[in-house]
């Protein structure tokens, strides 16, 4: 059994093993986005496996490829749906933003998908396979754009995040990162690059169910914020721009003859 | 090849602020600063203005430039920036404690608006940027020259903005051609 094999059943033991664990724990109505996408990827998975010739004939190979750009383009856009998940579980409090959020996300992807749309027109499984590239590639940098975002946002005002978010985020982060330098170099280097290419995802997609394995193990609530606060808000950013301008007033007014 | 460098710097980034998260995770207890600020927490600790103009006072100047000891002079400019520039840097770490008190306070309120904080991001960023603006002139310059440098800027905007009145008041308002709705 080669590494690529070992790589392989090793990344589907902890798909299945999310899963188990998910049931068991009930954890599917708590996060259906994300819980959706290691579905589909498993599912995705076994069509493929189900589907792979056993003797290479030209007929069946034909089948496996569509079914495998079917599946890929399938689970691509899946994939979206984690980070809407880790965006709308820590926005949970914050109502106001989760709405602009999800405005901004939902145009993004449905910006993304009638760009697919136009270039699969006409011929849809002949063009499956170049679309389903420029569409992960697209998917990825914008998601890697919300995430870095996100990010942002968590480490400014240091937002506290349980441990399931803080591993679903952490795995497609690193995830997302590696898979966008890896198609960037791909598509700089050009096939020669295949081999590294695959061996780098699917490396960082095992790091990734490693993280998700061991966060998503049981539940752990979100942290809710101090809802005492809230009525306060206005009076902190009063208080904060009224210092700030007498601040630049004093600083103005000092440096005057 | 902008594409890749752009994207390993989004790469890099996402994985920079995963560090930065996990070590504030690690490092921060859920409890701590929970606690709203006072009004007098947001009041200006500032240096006084007549410590900065005692510091570029003018007759200082002329008492070390009586003495003719060139050296003495450097010394005098020198030791006068230093303080300048320590007096600025005063007023950034104010801005900085400022903010960083707004963001203590704020990041828990479900009521967080995201308008009001990118403007007063905004703010904050103008203030820090006027703030490097003045000690690179201050430490170009000296603090002395810098002053007269952002005196006459002073004076300029002031007759600028003043014949700018003069420009607005000067035109009569002309009345606007009414439209004739009978004709086409």
């Amino acid at each position: 059994m080669g590494l690529n094999q070992v790589i392989w059943w090793s990344g589907n033991l902890l798909l299945a093993c999310i899963l188990v664990r998910a049931g068991k724990e009930r954890l599917f109505s708590k996060y259906p986005y994300f819980f959706g996408y290691v579905a589909c990827v498993f599912g995705s998975t076994m069509v493929r496996l189900y589907l792979q010739p056993a003797v290479p004939e030209p007929p069946a190979e034909r089948l496996y490829g569509e079914a495998y750009w079917i599946t890929q383009f399938v689970s691509v856009v899946a994939g979206f749906g984690v980070t809407w998940e880790i965006y709308s579980q820590i926005l949970a409090p914050y109502r106001g933003v989760r709405k602009m959020a999800r405005t901004i996300v939902g145009a993004l992807l449905a910006i993304l998908m009638a760009q697919a749309v136009v270039q699969l027109w006409g011929n849809p499984i002949h063009l499956l396979m170049p679309t389903t590239v420029e569409v992960e590639r697209n998917l990825r940098v914008v998601q890697a754009l919300l995430l870095l975002a996100m990010l942002g946002l968590v480490v400014h005002y240091a937002i506290p995040i349980g441990r399931n978010i803080r591993s679903m985020l952490a795995g497609y982060a690193f995830f997302i990162g590696c898979a966008i330098v890896a198609l960037s170099l791909r598509s700089l280097l050009g096939k020669g690059f295949d081999v590294a290419e695959s061996l780098v995802q699917r490396l960082s997609y095992g790091a990734t169910l490693v993280v998700w394995c061991i966060g998503m193990w049981s539940y752990a609530r979100n942290p809710a914020p101090d809802n005492s606060l809230e009525s306060d808000y206005d009076r902190v950013s009063r208080n904060t721009i009224k210092a700030l301008g007498q601040l630049r007033a004093h600083v103005m007014e000092s440096w005057r003859l | 090849m902008i594409n890749l460098i752009l994207i390993i710097l989004i790469a890099l980034s996402l994985l920079v602020l995963l560090l930065l998260a996990a070590r504030r995770g690690a490092g921060e207890s859920p409890k701590l600063n929970t606690a709203l600020p006072e009004d007098s927490d947001y009041r200006v600790r500032l240096p006084q203005r007549a410590l900065l103009d005692r510091c570029l006072s003018p007759e200082d100047v002329e008492f070390v430039a009586v003495l003719k000891a060139r050296p003495v002079f450097r010394l005098f400019l020198q030791e006068r920036r230093r303080l300048t520039l320590c007096w600025l840097r005063q007023t950034r770490r104010e801005s900085a404690r400022l903010y960083s008190l707004h963001v203590r306070s704020v990041r828990h309120a479900a009521g967080l608006r995201p308008a009001a904080e990118a403007k007063l991001f905004g703010a904050v960023g103008l203030f820090i940027i006027v703030y490097a603006l003045m000690v690179s002139t201050v430490w170009l310059y000296g603090p002395f020259r810098a002053r007269r440098f952002l005196h006459s800027l002073q004076f300029l905007a002031g007759l600028l903005s003043d014949l700018g009145v003069r420009i607005a008041n000067s035109i009569s308002p002309a009345p606007l051609p009414q439209p004739h709705l009978g004709s086409r």
